[in-house]
């Protein structure tokens, strides 16, 4: 079989439907009963956060869930992950928490994670 | 509080009445409420190309306008480019045989901007093609496949294919 494909064009069976819109990428999946999840990120791009009230957006229909770092389990508060694959060409890795509650480095960087109906 | 229009768009010969907020992009409008997801939203604002539809046989970049605006309107996605299930259209047709798309994220915008840009320029050079896809990116670096598709297609298309 193998010696069949040296050297010949090989026609590729996912073309056709990659040319007529059929495709699936992850944004095209509609389950049933699924949640749509967005980020709430820092506006500013260096600041102290005093609190997190979340209690305006539960209330908003369709809301499910908002999630800050409180509700984290507990040894995930502060533990830290890189901001970028680690690769020894990056001298200063940037390592930031989860979620953040208490100092916000960048503008962007995630506070809460609401889940919503859409 | 949230605006709400009733809108009613033809896309690819089907109408589709739906009551949308104003604020709602086509783009949206076309994957998100008529489940058309061939229309591909890559960077949201107009740079990437993958989101071009054909509103009334012109280009469009669907992120950069609101349903609201297509109200009354005719579209064409990448759905409605072949002329049945069973065949492809000779554009569609020149993408596979000259190996124009790898992971096809960028093909719904190629096809629908090449497609217009065939028909006012049925035989076009290289360079023109060049110019005619500059609004379109392709991150698997695909475009010498994608230039030898579209002038193979304007080959096809002058053939009668």
């Amino acid at each position: 079989m193998g010696a069949k494909m040296f050297g010949a064009r090989v026609p590729r069976l996912e073309d056709p439907r990659l040319l007529t819109g059929q495709g699936s990428y992850t944004d095209d999946f509609h389950l049933p009963g699924m949640l749509e999840a967005a980020f709430v990120r820092s506006p500013h791009s260096h600041a102290r956060i005093n609190g997190i009230d979340t209690s305006a957006a539960l209330t908003h229909e369709g809301v499910v869930a908002v999630y800050t770092t409180a509700d984290l389990p507990e040894h995930l508060r502060d533990t830290t992950v890189p901001f970028q694959v680690p690769n020894p060409a990056i001298s200063q890795p940037f390592q930031q928490r989860l979620l953040e509650d208490r100092e916000v480095c960048f503008a962007g960087e995630p506070i809460a994670l609401v889940v919503a109906d859409t | 509080m949230s605006d709400r229009r009733t809108i009613s768009v033809t896309i690819n010969g089907e109408t589709f009445e739906r009551n949308v907020e104003t604020r709602l992009t086509l783009a949206d409008f076309i994957r998100h409420e008529c489940l058309l997801t061939g229309t591909h939203v890559g960077c949201e604002h107009g740079v990437c190309g993958a989101c071009t539809i054909l509103l009334n046989g012109q280009t469009a970049r669907s992120c950069l306008m609101l349903a609201v605006q297509a109200d009354g309107q005719e579209i064409k996605t990448v759905e409605g480019i072949a002329p049945n299930d069973q065949e492809l259209h000779p554009l569609q047709q020149a993408f596979q045989d000259n190996h124009g798309l790898q992971c096809g994220f960028c093909t719904p915008g190629m096809l629908t901007t090449l497609l217009e840009f065939l028909e006012n320029n049925p035989d076009p050079t290289e360079r023109e093609v060049r110019e005619a896809i500059s609004g379109n990116l392709c991150r698997c670096t695909g475009y010498q496949g994608i230039v030898a598709a579209a002038l193979d297609a304007a080959k096809r298309l002058q053939a009668g294919a």
